[in-house]
């Protein structure tokens, strides 16, 4: 029995260890994306089409893929037996796209507009030629940025 | 080259509508960074060669379509759209594609 014990401890600290830096690395993006969210929400997303006001437009693009860890994968599994919100998932996809409109913000304010409109966000699809059962979130934000002529 | 990805381009007037113009890609990534960025599937994060993967494949892939619409004689493009693919495992194609306008 104790052996037994002995051979799951390099196991069971592995995953613990992945578990810390996960819930580490999830707690500093939030903080991340909240900081950046707040700096930059001068600049406003628009997904209409229509603009009647001054200024010039341009495309701008941003892209951001993240990858599902082993614990919401896991929690997916469970979920896709019994059915039901993929809890796990949601939180990644909605991270993913809090991070993609923060990326589609800061290149806004790099060609120095503070208006995007025909916001638009799209789903990607990668393979990996290694790992391909592991799954990732891939997102595309595309947008036309307004610069004012005066600024 | 003035771009949009809605039907008009805010601050000009379209005077000649010239076709429709694409431009794509179809980009592999480093296997020896695909393995490393396995390892984030444990505890998650941004996979960022991914990210470079899907960036770079876009704007070489903008870069063709604007060249395209350049040699229509356009000077903007609207309505652009992006589509991406993966077509075999490892390798992501990106098509750009949108309506070729003179703008004034």
């Amino acid at each position: 029995m104790s052996a037994l014990l002995w051979d799951l401890i390099p196991f069971i600290s592995i995953v613990l260890i992945a578990a810390i830096t996960r819930m580490l690395l999830t707690r500093a993006h939030l903080l991340a994306l909240a900081r950046g969210e707040q700096r930059l929400q001068h600049i406003q997303l628009r997904n209409t089409q229509q603009y009647h006001g001054s200024g010039q437009g341009k495309l701008i693009c941003a892209e951001v893929v993240l990858a599902v860890d082993a614990f919401s994968s896991l929690r997916w599994a469970i979920r896709s037996l019994i059915g039901g919100e993929a809890k796990a998932l949601q939180k990644l996809t909605c991270r993913a796209r809090r991070e993609a409109l923060l990326r589609l913000r800061r290149e806004a304010q790099a060609s120095g507009s503070k208006l995007v409109i025909g916001v638009r966000i799209e789903p990607a699809r990668l393979n990996a030629t290694f790992g391909r059962n592991q799954h990732r979130i891939a997102l595309r934000v595309t947008g036309t940025a307004i610069k004012l002529a005066h600024s | 080259m003035l771009t949009s990805n809605i039907e008009t381009l805010p601050g000009y007037r379209i005077t000649q509508h010239l076709g429709l113009v694409e431009g794509s890609t179809v980009r592999a990534k480093n296997v020896g960074r695909d393995i490393l960025s396995s390892i984030k599937n444990l505890f998650g994060g941004e996979l960022e060669s991914y990210t470079d993967l899907m960036r770079e494949a876009r704007a070489e892939a903008e870069t063709r379509m604007l060249e395209a619409a350049k040699q229509l004689g356009a000077n903007a493009v609207i309505n652009i759209r992006f589509s991406t693919t993966s077509i075999a495992d490892g390798a992501s194609e990106v098509l750009a594609y949108g309506t070729a306008v003179v703008v004034e």
